[in-house]
């Protein structure tokens, strides 16, 4: 497996093929939702630097308004529920944040008074792990500080250099013994306390 | 292409004015990507999960 380019339906290509230009819809004066770099700065400004009160903010943008008059132009925000719902519907990353419930539905229960945690609703917050992924893949700030496949690194002396996690035996070892498309899974359990 | 998949997570406690919860973020990042990039903040290590928070609390 040595890390070849291929086209999006799995076809080899030469081993110096560049990648298809990046998808980035966004143009980089495009602030959405902010109207311009103004209006972001502003609340950057107003909400992470200075963590002003919203009474504060309407002052701040009254007087900000009444400069702007003359010009007949508005100030980069009407007063402070207009900064707060722009900044709520700021997309954070580009993968949604979605949710379930569950509870314990199992016929094993003990005799006698249930525990807390048997009878609970719980809440799932997560987001796709696949969109995620090829997200990761695809990004270009990697390139180069990637390894697209397994290596083994020896130095000038012959021994064998391990560094990242593809330069280890196990990443080697799962690569050689499948052919296909191989996605692992490592598992960190959680530390109870 | 192999793209391992690594995952992590650990409890985390939040205090709050009612009492405590307990958060379990969880966490993803891919094997492909080397050391240095991951630890520094470049994306390669996302959060994706929270999970099982008790609705009651």
């Amino acid at each position: 497996m040595p890390g070849q380019p291929c086209s999006e339906d799995g076809t080899n290509l030469p081993l110096n093929t560049p990648p298809p230009p990046w998808h980035n819809d966004r143009h980089s004066d495009d602030w959405t939702p902010y109207r311009d770099r103004i209006e972001f700065e502003t609340a950057q400004f107003l909400y992470c630097r200075t963590q002003m009160s919203a009474p504060n903010i309407d002052v701040l943008l009254d007087l900000w308004a009444s400069t702007l008059l003359k010009h007949s132009e508005p100030p980069p925000f009407a007063n402070h529920a207009d900064l707060y719902n722009t900044i709520d519907s700021t997309p954070l990353g580009d993968v949604a944040w979605q949710s379930c419930s569950l509870r314990y539905n199992s016929d094993e229960v003990p005799e006698g008074i249930l525990p807390q945690w048997m009878t609970s609703d719980y809440y799932v917050w997560f987001r796709d792990p696949h969109t995620i992924i090829k997200n990761m893949v695809s990004n270009p700030d990697y390139n180069h500080h990637a390894d697209v496949a397994p290596v083994r690194v020896f130095d000038s002396n012959g021994i064998r250099v391990y560094q990242n996690f593809m330069s280890g035996d196990w990443a080697w070892e799962e690569a050689v013994s499948l052919i296909l498309f191989f996605c692992p899974h490592v598992f960190d359990t959680p530390r109870t306390g | 292409m192999l793209v391992p998949v690594i995952l992590g997570s650990d409890k985390t406690t939040v205090s709050v004015a009612t009492g405590h919860n307990e958060y379990y973020p969880l966490y993803l990042s891919i094997g492909s990507v080397h050391n240095n990039i991951r630890r520094a903040h470049c994306g390669a290590l996302a959060l994706i999960a929270f999970l099982a928070i008790p609705k009651s609390m």
